[in-house]
C-alpha cells in the first residue's frame, strides 16, 4: 500500500520530494495546454458538425475555403513555438533529474530478479527497504546482476534504468517524512511486479540510529572489503600503487586520485574516470588501453570477481586520495 | 472534375463480369495476381489476427479486475500481454491499412491495372502467412514472454520459445518491405494520364510515405532481431553484459526501427481520413499540399526521434536534449493535418454516415493521443511517467484510437466498393459508438492511472490501484462488442444480394468511377486525369 493519501482520482501522488513541485507544475502547464486545445480544435469540429450538417436538400457547395496561406502558417508557427517553449522547461527538470548536489550521500543499489539491495558508506546494507534523511539530497548509484530493472519513485517523481554491466545514477531530496513505495518499471519476469521496495524517509537521528542498526561488521565498509580484496583476491597490488611513496615496479598506472581523473588512452581518447570506466578496466582491460601503458597486460576479471566485489573494489578506489 | 474521358462516362459502361466472377475456384485465389483478391486475402488474415489479438487483450484485462491471481498465474499473463503485443503490431495493425485497403485501393485510385510488380504482391502475401505460421508456432511452443519489444538481456535469457517469434517479425517484415517497393513502384509509374504527383489522392500520398518508411526502416529490424538470433543461438556478446555485449545497444536499434514503425502504423490511417473527411463533408479538403508533404516531413523526422524512448535509460544529457526536441518537431506536421480535416468540415455538407462517425472518433481520439504524446516528448515530465500506464493509455490512443478506427473507417467507406454490398447504416453507426464509449472507458481510465504511478506489465498491483483497474476492464468488453457489433453489421451483407451503387457516397477519386466490384481490370477503359481529386 501506498501511505501516502492517494485517493482513487487523484491524478499524482503525493509530493514527497524537492523536484516534486517543480514537476507538478509542468504537469499541469502541459495539462491545461492540453485542455485548452482540445477544446478549441475538438470544439471547433463538433460545432463544424452540428452547423454544415447535411439535412435533406441540396447540398451546400462551397469551393472557395480549400486553403488559406496566412491561416495555416499561423497553425503551424504558434504550435511550433509552444513546442519549443515546453521543450526547454522540460529539459530543465530534466537536469533537475539528471545532475545530483556534490554533498549527496551515496547508497549503492543493485538490482536483481526481484529483490532490491541497498548498501551504505559505512557498511550498512539492505534489503527491501532503505532509510534516507529526510531533506539531505541522497544519490543512488545502481547496477543489476542479470536483466534491465528500473527503479521508481512515483511520489518522489523520479526513475531510472537499472542496467547490468554498467553503473546509472538517480538522486532525490526527500521533503515527508515516512515511507514511500518503490516500483520495478522495467519488465523483468515472472515477479516483475512484485520487485517492490520502501524507502524511509527518516529525520537525521533516526536515520543514523537505523544505519547503525543496518550494520553487521561496523569495521567491512564497502571500501574495506575492497581494499581486502585489491591486496589478497584480486592481487592488483602487484601491478597498481596506491600511494606516491610506495615501491613497487611500475606495470600499471597509479591509482591513487583516480577518480574524476581525466585520463588519456593509447587511441588518443580522453576521458573522465567514473565508475562505468573502472568497471570496464576491471571486466575487459583490453577494450580501452591508458596512454603509455601495455595492452594485454592486466588480465580480465570477469568471472573472477563478483559484481558486487568489483562494486567493493570501486569503492575502495574512490577513498585514494 | 476528376474524371473518365467522355466515351467511357458511367452510364454506357459496357456490364464486364467483376472481378470475383472473372475466375472461380480456389486456385483463382491461391495464384492469383490480382491485386483486389491480394488484398482480400490480406484483410481475411488481418481481421483473424485482430480476433486473436483482441482476444489476448480481453484476457489481459480480465486478470487485472482484481490485484493478484485472477484467472490465470503471472507467467501466462506475461505471455498474454506479450502476444497481445506482438500479434496486434506485427501482424495486424503493420499490415492492416498498407496490405489490405491498400492493396485493394491504392490501383484503383490511381487509374491503373494492378500494382506495378503483381507476382512480388503475391510473393510478400505467402510471406505475410509463413511469417503468421511461425508465430503461431512459437505461440503452441510455449509461447514468448519477452513483451513486444524483447529487450536484452531478458530475452536472451527467458528459456521461452523466443526464437521462433524472432524469426517471424523477421520474415512479416520481408512483407512489409515488398508491399512498400510494389506501391512505391506503383506511384511512380502506373498513374492515369494527366495524374501529376499532386493530383493524386491523400491517402496515396499516405502510402507512399509509408512505403518509404517500410523499406528504410524494416531492415534495421531485421538486422536486430537477426543480432538477438546470433547472441542466442551462437552466444556472440552483442546486447548481453554477461557476454561483454551491451543491453542498451539493444534498445537503440530497435528504437530505430520501431518509432518510425509507429509511422508506419498511423500515417495510412492518416490517408483514409483525408479521404473520408473530404467525401463526407462534399467538399475539397482542406490544404492538400500541407497534409501531403506533412505526411513526407514526418517519414524524414520520424528516423530521428528514437531516444524518446530511452529518456530513463541512462543516456546522456545532451542526447535526451536532442531527441525530445526532434520529437516536438515531429509533433507539427501532425497537427497541421487534424487541422486541415477539421477545417474541411468548415461549411461543407456534412453527411454522417457510417465511415464519418469513424472519422469523427479518430479526430477526437487521435487528437487526444497526440496531445497527451506532448507529456512524453517533454523529458523532464517524460521521466515520471515513463513504463508505466500512461504510456499504454498513450499509444493505444494513437495506434487503436487512432489507426483501428481509421482502418474499420476506410473498411466502411470501401466496403461496398468491394464487396458490391450496402450494410445497415444505423448498426454500422450504432457499433461505432459502442466501441467510442468503450475505448474511451478502458482508455482514459489508464491516463489517471499512470500518472499515479501504476507501472505498465504489472500482473500484480496496489489495491488503491483496483477500482480503476475494474473499471478499464469493463471498458474493454464495451470495446470488444462494439467491434463484435461492425463484425455482425459488415460480414451480414454477405449472405445478401449484391446491391451498392458504383458510387454511393459520392466520392470524387477514382475508385468510385468504376464499378462495385471492379471488373478484373479495374476500370473498362483507362481513366484521364484533368484536375485535383477532390474537385467536386
Ligand atoms: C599484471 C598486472 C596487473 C594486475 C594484476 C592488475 N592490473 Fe590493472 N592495469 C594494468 C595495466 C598494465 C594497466 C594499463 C593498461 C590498460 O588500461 O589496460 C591497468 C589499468 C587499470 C585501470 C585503469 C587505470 C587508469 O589509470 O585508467 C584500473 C582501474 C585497474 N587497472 C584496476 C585494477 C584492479 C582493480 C586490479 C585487481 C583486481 C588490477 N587492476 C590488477 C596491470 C595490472
Ligand atoms: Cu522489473
Ligand atoms: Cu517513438
Amino acid at each position: 500500500m501506498m501511505d501516502q493519501s492517494t485517493s482513487t482520482l487523484t491524478m499524482l501522488p503525493t509530493q514527497a520530494s524537492t523536484i516534486a513541485p517543480g514537476y507538478d507544475l509542468l504537469f499541469w502547464v502541459i495539462t491545461y495546454m492540453c485542455v485548452f486545445f482540445f477544446v478549441l480544435i475538438i470544439g471547433a469540429g463538433t460545432y463544424f458538425v452540428f452547423k454544415y450538417r447535411y439535412r435533406g436538400g441540396e447540398h451546400r457547395v462551397d469551393t472557395n475555403h480549400t486553403h488559406n496561406t496566412t491561416l495555416e502558417i499561423a497553425w503551424s508557427v504558434v504550435p511550433l513555438f509552444l513546442c519549443i517553449g515546453l521543450f526547454a522547461w522540460g529539459f530543465k527538470l530534466y537536469l533537475d533529474f539528471a545532475i545530483p548536489p556534490k554533498d549527496a550521500i551515496e547508497i549503492r543499489v543493485t538490482g536483481q530478479k526481484w529483490a532490491w539491495n541497498f548498501e551504505y558508506d559505512n557498511g550498512a546494507a539492505s534489503a527491501k527497504e532503505f532509510a534516507v534523511p529526510l531533506n539531505k539530497p541522497v544519490k543512488l548509484i545502481m547496477t543489476s546482476r542479470d536483466v534491465l530493472h528500473s527503479f521508481f519513485v512515483p511520489s518522489f517523481r523520479t526513475k531510472m534504468d537499472v542496467v547490468p554491466g554498467r553503473y546509472t545514477t538517480m538522486w532525490f531530496q526527500a521533503t515527508q517524512v515516512g515511507p514511500q513505495q518503490v516500483f520495478c518499471t522495467e519488465y523483468c519476469g515472472t515477479s516483475h511486479s512484485d520487485m517492490l521496495a520502501k524507502v524511509l524517509v527518516l529525520p537525521e537521528k533516526e536515520y543514523e540510529d537505523w544505519l547503525e542498526k543496518h550494520r553487521d561488521d561496523p569495521n567491512a565498509t564497502p571500501a574495506d572489503k575492497g581494499k581486502k580484496i585489491f591486496n589478497g583476491k584480486g592481487g592488483c597490488n602487484a601491478c597498481h600503487a596506491v600511494a606516491a611513496d610506495q615501491a613497487i615496479p611500475v606495470i600499471g598506472p597509479k591509482l591513487w586520485q583516480l577518480f574524476g581523473r581525466a585520463e588519456k588512452m593509447a587511441d588518443g581518447a580522453q576521458l573522465t574516470v567514473d565508475e562505468n570506466y573502472i568497471r570496464e578496466s576491471i571486466e575487459y582491460p583490453n577494450k580501452q588501453t591508458v596512454a603509455g601503458f601495455a595492452a594485454g597486460a592486466m588480465p580480465t576479471f570477469k568471472g573472477v570477481l563478483s559484481d558486487k566485489e568489483i562494486s567493493d573494489l570501486i569503492a575502495y578506489l574512490k577513498t585514494l586520495k | 472534375m476528376t474524371q473518365y474521358s467522355p466515351k467511357s462516362a458511367q452510364g454506357d459502361r459496357p456490364a464486364s463480369p467483376s472481378f470475383y466472377k472473372a475466375a472461380r475456384g480456389i486456385g483463382s485465389w491461391l495464384y492469383t495476381l490480382d491485386h483486389k483478391r491480394i488484398g482480400i486475402m490480406y484483410l481475411v488474415f488481418v481481421l483473424a489476427a485482430f480476433l486473436l489479438g483482441g482476444v489476448f487483450a480481453l484476457l489481459v484485462r480480465t486478470e487485472l479486475l482484481t490485484p493478484g491471481k485472477t484467472i490465470v498465474d503471472a507467467n501466462t499473463y506475461n505471455r498474454l500481454f506479450t502476444l497481445h503485443g506482438v500479434v496486434m503490431v506485427f501482424l495486424v495493425i503493420i499490415p492492416s491499412i498498407p496490405a489490405s485497403l491498400g492493396n485493394l485501393i491504392l490501383p484503383l485510385q490511381l487509374g491503373a491495372k494492378d500494382v506495378a510488380f503483381p507476382r512480388l504482391n503475391l510473393a510478400s502475401f505467402y510471406i505475410y502467412l509463413i511469417g503468421a505460421c511461425f508465430a503461431l508456432y512459437s505461440l503452441v511452443n510455449g509461447a514468448v514472454d519477452t513483451g513486444w519489444t524483447f529487450y536484452t538481456p531478458y530475452s536472451n535469457t527467458t528459456d521461452t520459445s523466443v526464437i521462433s517469434m524472432v524469426l517471424a517479425a523477421f520474415i512479416l517484415g520481408f512483407s512489409s518491405i515488398f508491399t512498400g517497393l510494389n506501391f512505391i513502384a506503383t506511384t511512380h509509374s502506373l498513374r492515369a494520364p494527366g495524374m501529376t504527383f499532386f493530383r493524386m489522392p491523400l491517402f496515396v500520398w499516405a502510402l507512399y510515405a509509408t512505403s518509404v518508411i517500410q523499406i528504410l526502416a524494416t531492415p534495421v529490424l531485421a538486422i536486430t532481431l537477426l543480432l538477438l538470433l546470433a547472441e542466442r543461438v551462437l552466444k556472440v556478446g552483442i546486447f548481453d553484459p554477461a557476454m561483454g555485449g551491451d543491453a542498451v545497444l539493444f534498445q537503440h536499434f530497435f528504437w530505430f526501427y520501431s518509432h518510425p514503425a509507429v509511422y508506419i502504423m498511423i500515417v495510412p490511417g492518416f490517408g483514409v481520413v483525408s479521404e473520408l473527411i473530404t467525401t463526407f463533408s462534399r467538399k475539397p479538403i482542406f490544404g492538400y499540399r500541407a497534409i501531403a508533404m506533412s505526411s513526407i516531413g514526418i517519414a524524414i523526422i520520424g528516423f530521428l526521434v528514437w531516444g524518446h524512448h530511452m529518456f530513463t535509460a541512462g543516456q546522456s544529457e545532451i542526447a535526451g536534449m536532442i531527441f525530445s526536441f526532434l520529437t516536438f518537431l515531429v509533433a507539427i506536421p501532425t497537427a497541421i493535418k487534424v487541422l486541415n480535416w477539421t477545417a474541411t468540415m468548415y461549411r461543407g455538407s456534412i453527411v454522417l454516415r457510417t465511415p464519418m462517425w469513424y472519422a469523427i472518433g479518430f479526430l477526437y481520439l487521435f487528437t487526444v493521443g497526440g496531445l497527451t504524446g506532448m507529456y512524453l516528448a517533454t523529458a523532464g515530465t517524460d521521466v515520471h511517467l515513463h513504463d508505466t500506464y500512461f504510456v499504454v493509455a498513450h499509444f493505444h490512443f494513437v495506434m487503436m484510437g487512432g489507426t483501428m478506427f481509421a482502418f474499420l473507417g476506410g473498411l466502411h467507406y470501401w466496403w461496398p466498393k468491394i464487396t458490391g454490398r450496402m450494410y445497415n447504416e444505423t448498426l454500422g453507426s450504432f457499433a461505432c459508438l459502442v466501441a467510442f464509449i468503450g475505448f474511451n472507458m478502458t482508455f482514459l481510465t489508464q491516463f489517471v492511472l499512470g500518472a499515479q504511478g501504476m507501472p505498465r506489465r504489472y500482473y500484480n498491483y496496489l489495491d488503491q490501484f483496483q477500482p480503476l483497474h475494474a473499471f478499464s476492464s469493463v471498458g474493454s468488453y464495451v470495446l470488444g462488442l462494439g467491434f463484435l457489433l461492425s463484425a455482425v453489421c459488415l460480414l451480414g451483407t454477405l449472405f445478401k444480394k449484391s446491391d451498392a451503387p458504383d458510387n454511393p457516397w459520392e466520392g470524387t477519386t477514382l475508385e468510385w468511377q468504376t464499378a462495385s466490384p471492379p471488373p478484373l481490370e479495374n476500370f473498362h477503359d483507362q481513366p484521364a486525369v484533368n484536375a485535383g481529386p477532390y474537385d467536386r
